[in-house]
C-alpha cells in the first residue's frame, strides 16, 4: 500500500485501500456521489472481518413476522438499538418464537442497504436469552393478578346480545375512534354510543385510562364499555400493561371489551377483559350484532310462523277428518248390532249351561239310587237267598237257636213257606 | 278485543319484541296452540315483526362524548355523525 502516504487521513486511507482503481490523488478532495458513498461504505462493512460474522444481544421490539416468511425487529439495550432482518431461510430453523421483550442473541452480519441508507444485521440464527427487564416487570404483575384470579374465566360476563348504550374509550385523534363509530354506526343503529376520549399512549396515558373507566362506570345506563387503541410497538401499547389499569377494569360494573393494537398483541388488560378483541374494529362488530342478520332473523321468524300456522291449521283439519272417518260415526249401527248379537250369545250359553247341569244332577242321583237298593234284602232274595223267620217274627241267624218242632217260617222271593225242624 | 292483545306497545324495546316474536314462533311450532287462539297469536307474531322492521327502518345511532363540566359534573353533549370521511367525534 504505497499510497498510504499520500494523505494522512484515516478515512481517506480506507478509500483507498478500497477503491486503488479510482483516481483520487487531486489535492482537491472530488465530490462523490451518494450512490459512490454507499457502496464505500458498503465494501468497508463487507471486508471487516468483525461485521461479516458476529454475534449480538439484546431485546426484541418492534417484531413483526412478515407474511413473506421473513421476519423483522429491532434489537435494542440502553444505548443503541439495530434494524434486524431475519430471511425466510434463517427463520425456518427457529427454535422458539420471538415476541417484544425478549432478550436474544443474534448471530450473522452487518449489511449496509444504500437505497434505504441503513444499516441492517442480517440474523442467521436467533437464540433466546431470557426476558427483558421490561418483561420481567410485566410478567411479575401477570403472574400477581393471575394469583388474586383476576383472568380466571368464571369471572367473564357475558355481552349483551342487544346493547341499548355502548361505552368507547379511546384516543380522540386516530383512526380508532373513526373507525369503530362507523363501523357501530353502520351495523347497529339501534345504539346510544358515548365516546369518552382518553390518552392512550405515554407516561400518563394508564392513569387517563383509569380516569376514563372511572367517567364510564359513573353512566349508569351504560350496558358495554370498549376500551382500546390501534396498533403500535410494544412500548406503545405499554399503558395497557398497567397494574391500575388492569383493576381498575376488573371491577368495572359492566362487561369490558378490550381492544388493543393488532390480532397478535396481548396485553394485560385482555386478560383482565370480559372479552378480548383482536383489534378495535372486530370489537365494534363483537359489541352488537349487524342490523342487516336482525333483518334477516325477523324475515325468517315472519315465515316460521306463517308456516306454523298453516301447519297447525292443516294439523286440526287432519285430527278433525281422522275422527271423522271412524266407523263409530261413519256407521254408528255397527255398534248396536254387535252387542245384540253379544247379548244373543250370552242367553244361548245360559240356556245350554242349565240344560247341562240338569242332567249331570240326573245321573248322579241314579247312581245313589243304585247303591241303596243294592242293600235292599229283598234284593238278595232275588238272587235265590232265603230268609228264616221264628214264629215270634225273630230272624234265625243260626242252627243252634232253633230245636226240634219249631215252626219257622222261610220267606223266598215270591212268598213264604211254613215248615217245622225234625 | 285483539287490539289490547296483537299490538305492540309503544315501550316495548326492540329486543323485547324481538324475543317475544321468537317465543310466538315457538308457541306456534309447538302445534299445542289451541284453536281459537291460533288466529290471535299468529296476528300478533305479524304485529311483532313489522314492529320490528319498523324499528330496524328508523334507527339511527345516537353519539355522544362523556365530558366533565366546569362545576365538576359529568355530562353528555350529542355530536354530530360527520357523513362519510373522517372527523371522528369532536365536530
Amino acid at each position: 500500500m504505497p499510497e498510504l502516504e499520500s494523505t494522512p487521513e484515516f478515512g481517506r486511507t480506507f478509500f483507498v485501500s478500497c477503491f486503488p482503481t479510482m483516481n483520487l490523488f487531486d489535492d482537491e478532495p472530488q465530490a462523490l456521489t451518494v450512490g459512490e458513498l454507499a457502496l464505500h461504505i458498503r465494501r468497508i462493512i463487507e471486508v471487516d472481518p468483525i461485521l461479516s460474522d458476529i454475534a449480538v444481544e439484546g431485546e426484541i421490539s418492534n417484531f413483526k413476522a412478515h407474511g413473506s416468511g421473513h421476519l423483522y425487529l429491532t434489537l435494542k439495550d440502553e444505548e443503541a438499538s439495530l434494524r434486524v432482518v431475519m430471511w425466510k431461510s434463517s427463520a425456518g430453523r427457529l427454535n422458539f418464537r420471538p415476541s417484544n421483550g425478549d432478550r436474544v442473541i443474534a448471530t450473522g452480519r452487518v449489511e449496509f442497504y444504500g437505497a434505504r441508507g441503513e444499516l441492517s444485521f442480517i440474523c442467521d440464527s436467533l437464540r433466546f436469552a431470557g426476558h427483558g427487564a421490561a418483561m420481567e416487570a410485566l410478567e411479575r404483575i401477570r403472574a400477581e393478578l393471575a394469583a388474586e384470579g383476576l383472568f380466571d374465566t368464571s369471572r367473564k360476563r357475558a355481552l349483551p346480545f342487544m346493547p341499548r348504550v355502548i361505552g368507547l374509550i379511546t384516543s380522540p385523534t386516530g383512526a380508532v375512534a373513526h373507525d369503530v363509530l362507523s363501523i357501530l354506526r353502520r351495523r347497529f343503529p339501534l345504539a346510544r354510543i358515548v365516546f369518552i376520549p382518553a390518552k392512550v399512549q405515554g407516561m400518563d396515558a394508564a392513569a387517563d385510562l383509569v380516569r376514563a373507566l372511572s367517567w364510564a362506570a359513573a353512566l349508569e345506563e351504560l350496558d358495554v364499555i370498549i376500551i382500546g387503541r390501534g396498533g403500535g410497538s410494544a412500548e406503545d401499547l405499554w399503558a395497557f400493561n398497567d397494574e391500575d389499569l388492569a383493576r381498575a377494569a376488573a371491577s368495572f360494573p359492566r362487561p369490558l371489551i378490550s381492544a388493543v393494537g393488532h390480532e397478535t398483541d396481548y396485553t394485560i388488560l385482555d386478560f383482565v377483559a370480559d372479552l378480548r378483541a383482536p383489534t378495535p374494529s372486530a370489537a365494534a362488530e363483537l359489541v352488537a350484532p349487524d342490523i342487516r342478520d336482525l333483518a334477516a332473523t325477523i324475515e325468517s321468524l315472519r315465515g316460521r310462523a306463517a308456516r306454523a300456522v298453516e301447519d297447525d291449521v292443516t294439523g286440526w283439519r287432519e285430527r278433525l277428518d281422522f275422527l271423522r272417518a271412524r266407523r263409530v260415526l261413519t256407521h254408528p249401527r255397527d255398534r248396536l248390532v254387535l252387542q245384540r248379537e253379544r247379548v244373543g250369545e250370552l242367553h244361548r250359553r245360559i240356556g245350554l249351561g242349565a240344560r247341562n247341569r240338569v242332567k249331570i244332577e240326573r245321573r248322579l242321583l241314579a247312581s245313589r239310587h243304585a247303591e241303596l237298593s243294592a242293600l235292599d234284602p229283598r234284593r238278595v232274595l232275588d238272587r235265590g237267598y232265603a230268609l228264616v223267620e221264628k214264629t215270634d217274627g225273630k230272624l234265625l241267624r243260626a242252627a243252634s237257636e232253633t230245636a226240634r218242632g219249631d215252626e219257622l217260617k222261610i220267606i223266598l222271593r215270591d212268598g213264604a213257606i211254613a215248615a217245622r225242624v225234625e | 278485543m285483539k287490539s289490547n292483545q296483537t299490538e305492540p306497545q309503544n315501550e316495548q324495546t326492540f329486543e323485547e319484541a324481538l324475543a317475544e316474536l321468537d317465543g310466538v314462533v315457538r308457541a306456534l311450532e309447538s302445534g299445542n296452540v289451541p284453536l281459537e287462539q291460533l288466529l290471535a297469536l299468529s296476528q300478533r307474531g305479524n304485529a311483532l315483526a313489522e314492529f320490528c322492521d319498523a324499528r330496524l327502518a328508523a334507527a339511527e345511532s345516537v353519539l355522544e362524548q362523556l365530558t366533565l363540566s366546569s362545576d365538576g359534573e359529568l355530562q353528555t353533549t350529542r355530536l354530530q355523525w360527520v357523513d362519510d370521511d373522517d372527523t371522528d367525534g369532536d365536530a
